[in-house]
């Protein structure tokens, strides 16, 4: 099994090489001469815009000096504007809009358009290097990595220029080199529920150093304050309101205090989402504000007499916006420094027009750096429909230059752009030449490697006829004996086959394959051969393919099973079945509901029907009031309503699972008369306790973050008590508990008949233990709880897994999970009526469970949807392995459970066997099982993904699809291996006989 | 006509054997033996059999028997257990009440349903205002059924009873018809908890779930009341086999057929509703109607050429 869990993540590293291609950073540096030598040689000596090298600007004089960036992260667009709406986000920032109309030659105020991803390192990378950041960066959101491309911050240092920097740490991460070390004040950027420490910390530095204008040339603020309120409560809060209230007056004062050469950009990096979320692609999340303001007249708009170009009706729909790498030449240039080498943006044109020929020099720079980067760069340099391109506007250029009226060309153009109509002057040509550089760079990025995907492809679709065969083909009783050869054949192939990969990429070279992925490949090849090898050995390609008509379909159950996987399967052909993928889910678990249903009836015995139509209606109810939960991802749009939030109906709910919960666990125990020993202590004390301490744990919470209580109450303790509790409620349900559990609890009780006594002594259990037999002592010893020996104690394990998930999950998720635990053990109880135990239905059944539960635990497939904020239970701070937990377990939570509770299948409601080894196999079986799903699954994402990678919605909905798929897939690996397999149940099963013993 | 008649002998027939193999091998299960006999038609044993292949699941667990199970993909079957329960008289009960099945004709095609499905499309009022279209279909629906179920009534009492000839219905079977309507109309009101429980949105659209729940019921249940009346002796257990699908030849019942079809057609009309392409049609609940409507009218088809492959069968057998 390990050797799968290696095979299966070598495909999709594979695959996700070739699908998730990064873009080739070019390392040259932008120098003033190389980018202006050409054109303002042109211009002739007497020009009074060229710069020699004593000027220390690049572009003609520079008007600013110095300017302060500062980042609102997460302002979007509709916060700034006039609403005529009341909302706390709406009418809450009315300082931009105020002097962008009152002083309009001082200010300018944009809608600032993101290129998706819209996380912050991405946006900050764009935003410097003026480049397009690709989808795989996106993980590195956590330990953003120093920025060596050529970008603006690089230049300023570069030009001896002092870079103050105060606010969130993932600046100092990508520019640390550049930065003004002895006075940069990062603070701690991913810990979502403190609103104000990085504000304030921001706040606290910026005003001392406006004071002292000397020490700084450019000075960098990064508020975080609004991305994190809208993670926490959303944008309509009254948090909200309040923060944007705060920063609108920190940006005034700011304005009042910045001196006449400064100039002060303010913007947001990115949008949110209407639940506070972003890193799509929405219109939310990708309009940012962008506002520019000078103490010197400096600005000049467009004409606007009939409020077309800066109309701020319907939230400022029709806003003149400009995309967010057109900042960087933007800056660039009004500093004085070098456009950066890899930028693609175009120069804003209000910010030149001021100067009459402004705006036709700074464009015309532009373009011929990007035509310079496209020249230098491999990829870019073929296309002969932009070099041509930039060969006309090249020729104008010099041919308008030498009549030496290039004041003409900015008079012209802003006459006929009033006027709206199409020409085809200068400007207007560069401003064309930059945009289709810009498409053409996109869709160049969005390339993939063909190689490595199928590699990927073919890689799991081997892995997967592998699993099958190894499963459910081969008798389990030979897999034993074969399971050695295996072993061994493998390592040896897998040498053999590493040295004839690594050989062949050595000769041959192929492109997109180097020597450590030869190295990997061989790897996965040595293993499924080494796999095949005894399995072929024995038996014959003719056999297995018989053995696949006998051995898959066992009855009808076993083709509703195989009906759900083709349909699951089919479901990531279309973009639309993904987004309502939760609603499909519970509609197919109400069907095996349904079915069963119908089922229990055409058992024999009068008491099966009835149990087993009683447990089918109770598993469709738990399945219909679990998916009432909702979470809604963005494209569902109107016809789905999120309800997932903390609310004081949702603490209350979790109060009365915590109380009800022992009771139907105990119940059902009580069904087996299992309820004996460990298990009241564990389910009645330890494990209500737990569900307590979580339920109080949401209660704070919800205090704390509530409006009306906090007005009247502050409670000091809130943040320290959270932290206490969620540490002791991990620490019970994780280590304490798994601890416990490995010593060996038992729910079963030894009743003597006669004497009522329970005998400690085990050795003399022993002699009595598997049947009713009166020894010499005359007493009759009586097991109880023997019907459910193994199953009972498993569970127990799953429950201390069951409330580490429980305590990261939301109020909601909580009941969500409530429901689960109800769901499994009606499963449970049904799987054994109808004898479906290693059928192939109830494996499938219990995964989509799991996906059911991802789903109602406040989760979609999207990246905005992870609940970031839950990785600060554990730690205020961010720390390796408690915050990753706590995100791992949040997110994943409902598949760890389900893998987890897959040997209960098996084991659940079987009296002690005389042949672990078999029941062990049992449970693998049903493990693989799980696998051969997920990875048919995987593979059509796969295989959909890759066909579809033109689609529209790619990023938006397949990428992530996929993504999620391959970390289940990987998740099952790891934990179906090593701890349900591996641990608990070899733990749960064997542990019968090192207490009573063989016979 | 002929035809129709060279039909219902064939299964007259058949349904003696069935009655024939009873009496030889009380061994078995009797679902089993008419599965078997079923077979021994279509000479197709791996589905049906099995789908009704149930196992005892013995208290003394063993997984070696499971093992065995898995291995050569079959249940082995306790005989010494199938034996006991023979002899315990659970077969015997069944034996009191077999469901008749009425012998597949062209004649119990509901033709009427693709009509009325063509004309609720033709008009095009069901995208515009869904709930008035619904609510009229439903009344057409409800004359045609009425006289539909009165056709399928007769015919039952023509196939029950052949030597006799029917001078039309009778009052009291008038009578009972008047009264199966509106049981089956009181039949929605389950149908319309299993949607609900089927993830059915509760709120605005509760009266169209509710229209298309009796839409379901007329289509599925009406007919059905009228073959297997429950004004017959046996209706009680006749009745529990129909809901729990424990009906033996079901695939030459052409109302049962076409009961399940309309079922099955409601389940596979949610389909397309996720679907982003913006058609008025795709609004709840149009496409589990026309779902229903068309699967009823392909299961009784179906059934009806399932027939006539058994019947060729037959007749080369013999």
């Amino acid at each position: 099994m390990i050797l799968f869990a290696i095979l299966q993540t070598i495909a999709l590293t594979f695959f996700t090489r070739g699908f998730l291609l990064s873009r080739n950073v070019l390392p040259d540096l932008a120098t003033c001469q190389n980018q202006q030598s050409e054109i303002l040689s042109k211009l002739g000596k007497s020009s009074k815009y060229i710069s020699n090298s004593s000027n220390d600007s690049c572009f003609h004089p520079s008007p600013f000096k110095k300017t302060v960036i500062l980042v609102i992260d997460a302002l979007r667009f509709d916060f700034t504007i006039p609403n005529p709406n009341t909302a706390p986000y709406l009418n809450n920032f009315p300082i931009f809009y105020d002097t962008f109309t009152n002083n309009s030659e001082n200010a300018l105020l944009l809608k600032f358009l993101a290129d998706p991803p819209t996380t912050t390192l991405q946006r900050l990378k764009g935003l410097s290097t003026g480049s397009l950041p690709t989808f795989i960066d996106a993980g590195s959101n956590f330990d953003g990595d120093t920025v060596w491309e050529d970008n603006l911050l690089s230049q300023f240092y570069h030009h001896n220029k002092s870079i103050a920097f105060m606010g969130d740490d993932t600046w100092t991460a990508m520019f640390s080199p550049f930065i003004n070390s002895s006075i940069c004040y990062p603070y701690d950027s991913l810990n979502v529920w403190d609103l104000h420490s990085v504000d304030n910390g921001v706040i606290e530095n910026i005003f001392p150093l406006l004071e002292e204008q000397e020490s700084w040339d450019v000075l960098v603020g990064h508020f975080l304050g609004v991305d994190h309120c809208g993670h926490r409560y959303g944008p309509d809060h009254y948090a909200m309101k309040q923060k944007l209230l705060q920063l609108n007056d920190i940006v005034e004062q700011i304005m009042q205090k910045i001196s006449d050469d400064t100039l002060l950009i303010v913007f947001g990096d990115h949008g949110m989402d209407s639940t506070g979320n972003h890193g799509g692609e929405s219109k939310d999340e990708i309009e940012a504000a962008l506002f520019m303001y000078s103490k010197q007249p400096f600005f000049k708009h467009f004409d606007d007499p009939d409020n077309s170009i800066y109309n701020i009706s319907n939230g400022g729909e029709n806003y003149r916006h400009v995309n967010q790498i057109d900042i960087t030449p933007t800056i660039a240039m009004l500093l004085g420094i070098p456009i950066p080498f890899n930028n693609l943006g175009s120069p804003i044109a209000e910010a030149f027009q001021g100067d009459k020929t402004g705006y036709s020099i700074a464009s015309m720079l532009t373009s011929s750096q990007i035509n310079n980067y496209r020249l230098t760069s491999n990829e870019l340099r073929d296309d002969e429909l932009l070099n041509e391109k930039y060969q006309t506007i090249w020729d104008k250029w010099s041919e308008e230059i030498l009549n030496e009226n290039y004041q003409k060309i900015w008079e012209q153009w802003s006459k006929i752009k009033s006027k709206s109509e199409s020409n085809s002057l200068l400007i207007d040509d560069n401003y064309n030449y930059q945009l289709s550089s810009l498409q053409k760079c996109k869709e160049k990025w969005a390339n993939f490697d063909d190689l490595n995907i199928w590699i990927g492809i073919i890689l799991l679709f081997i892995s997967l006829v592998v699993l099958i065969i190894y499963s459910k083909l081969v008798p389990s009783v030979v897999v034993y004996q074969l399971n050695n050869q295996c072993l061994m054949g493998s390592f040896i192939l897998i040498l053999v086959y590493c040295a004839l990969s690594t050989a062949f990429s050595i000769v041959f070279k192929p492109q997109g394959l180097t020597i450590n992925w030869a190295l990997l490949l061989g790897v996965a090849l040595g293993i499924s051969n080494g796999i095949l090898a005894p399995i072929m050995d024995r038996y014959s390609l003719f056999w297995l393919l018989l053995q696949i008509r006998e051995n898959l379909v066992q009855n009808g159950w076993t083709y509703t099973g195989m009906l759900i996987i083709f349909l699951h399967s089919l479901i990531f052909t279309s973009n639309s079945f993904i987004i309502w993928e939760d609603k499909i889910v519970s509609f197919w678990l109400t069907t095996f509901g349904f079915l069963a249903f119908f089922k229990s009836f055409q058992q024999k015995e009068d008491h099966k029907k009835y149990l087993g139509a009683y447990h089918s209606f109770m598993f469709i109810l738990f399945t219909r009031l679990t998916s009432l939960i909702t979470s809604c991802r963005e494209e569902q749009g109107g016809k789905c309503v999120s309800n997932f939030k903390i609310s004081w109906w949702s603490i209350v709910l979790l109060y009365i699972s915590a109380i009800v919960l022992p009771y139907i666990i105990k119940s059902f125990y009580n069904v087996s008369y299992s309820y004996q020993g460990a298990a009241s202590l564990w389910i009645g004390k330890a494990f209500r306790s737990v569900l307590f301490l979580i339920a109080f744990y949401w209660t704070l919470e919800y205090i704390e973050n509530d409006e009306v209580i906090t007005a009247y109450l502050y409670i000091p303790f809130t943040k320290g008590a959270k932290l206490t509790i969620a540490r002791t409620a991990i620490g019970i349900s994780l280590f304490v508990g798994t601890i416990g559990w490995t010593g060996g609890p038992f729910c079963v009780k030894v009743d003597l008949s006669e004497t009522e006594v329970l005998d400690p002594n085990p050795s003399k259990i022993k002699k009595k233990s598997q049947a009713v037999k009166s020894t010499e002592i005359q007493k009759v010893a009586k097991i109880l709880g023997y019907g459910n020996v193994y199953g009972s104690s498993y569970f127990l394990f799953f429950l201390n897994i069951l409330a580490a998930v429980m305590l990261v999950s939301k109020p909601l998720g909580g009941l969500s999970l409530f429901f689960l635990v109800n769901q499994l053990l009606t499963l449970f109880e049904l799987v054994d009526i109808l004898n479906i135990r290693t059928n192939l239905v109830s494996v499938v059944v219990m995964t989509l469970l799991g996906y059911l539960h991802f789903f109602t635990t406040g989760h979609q497939a999207t990246l905005q949807s992870i609940q970031w904020e839950t990785g600060f239970m554990f730690t205020e701070t961010i720390s390796f392995p408690f915050t990753h937990l706590a995100i791992i377990l949040n997110t994943l939570g409902p598949f760890i459970l389900i893998a987890v509770a897959i040997p209960l299948l098996v084991i659940w409601k079987i009296p002690p066997t005389k042949k672990p080894i078999t029941l062990c196999s049992k449970i693998v079986e049903n493990s693989m099982t799980v696998l051969i799903y997920q990875t048919i699954l995987t593979l059509v994402t796969l295989v959909m993904t890759n066909h579809l990678r033109r689609h529209l919605m790619v990023w938006k909905i397949f990428a992530p699809r996929f993504m999620l798929n391959a970390l289940i897939l990987f998740l099952f690996n790891i934990i179906l291996t090593f701890i349900s397999v591996g641990y608990s149940s070899v733990n749960a099963v064997l542990r019968w006989y090192q207490v009573f013993g063989t016979r | 006509m002929t035809t129709r008649r060279a039909k219902k002998v064939s299964f007259n027939k058949s349904s003696k054997i069935v009655e024939i193999d009873q009496e030889e091998d009380l061994n078995n299960l009797d679902l089993e033996i008419e599965n078997q006999n079923s077979s021994r038609f279509n000479n197709d044993k791996n589905n049906e059999s099995n789908k009704f292949n149930n196992d005892d699941f013995d208290d003394d667990f063993d997984p070696d028997t499971m093992d065995i199970d898995l291995t050569t993909g079959k249940k082995r079957k306790g005989r010494a257990a199938a034996r006991a329960d023979a002899a315990a008289g659970t077969a015997e009960t069944d034996d009191k009440a077999p469901v008749e099945a009425l012998a597949t004709s062209l004649g119990l095609i509901p033709y009427h349903l693709p009509l009325l499905l063509y004309s609720i499309l033709s008009d095009g009022t069901i995208m515009n205002d869904t709930a008035k279209a619904i609510q009229k279909t439903f009344f057409n629906l409800i004359a045609i059924a009425l006289i539909y179920s009165v056709l399928v009534g007769e015919m039952a009492k023509l196939q029950r009873n052949p030597n006799k000839k029917s001078s039309g219905p009778t009052g009291a079977e008038f009578l009972y018809t008047s009264i199966s309507f509106p049981i089956s109309v009181a039949l929605s009101i389950p149908i319309y908890l299993t949607f609900l429980l089927f993830g059915a949105p509760a709120g605005p659209l509760n009266t169209l779930t509710f229209y298309l729940s009796a839409h379901v019921s007329l289509i599925s249940f009406f007919p059905l009341l009228n073959v297997y009346k429950f004004t017959d002796k046996n209706a009680k257990q006749i009745w529990w086999k129909l809901l729990t699908f424990q009906v033996p030849n079901w695939k030459l019942n052409q109302i049962y057929c076409s009961s399940l079809g309309g079922l099955i057609g409601c389940w596979l009309g949610v389909i397309p509703i996720p679907l982003d392409w913006d058609r008025d049609w795709q609004d709840w609940p149009i496409t589990l109607l026309i779902g229903s409507y068309a699967g009823a009218f392909v299961g009784s088809v179906a059934s009806y050429l399932y027939g006539l492959y058994v019947l060729s069968k037959f007749k080369k057998n013999t």
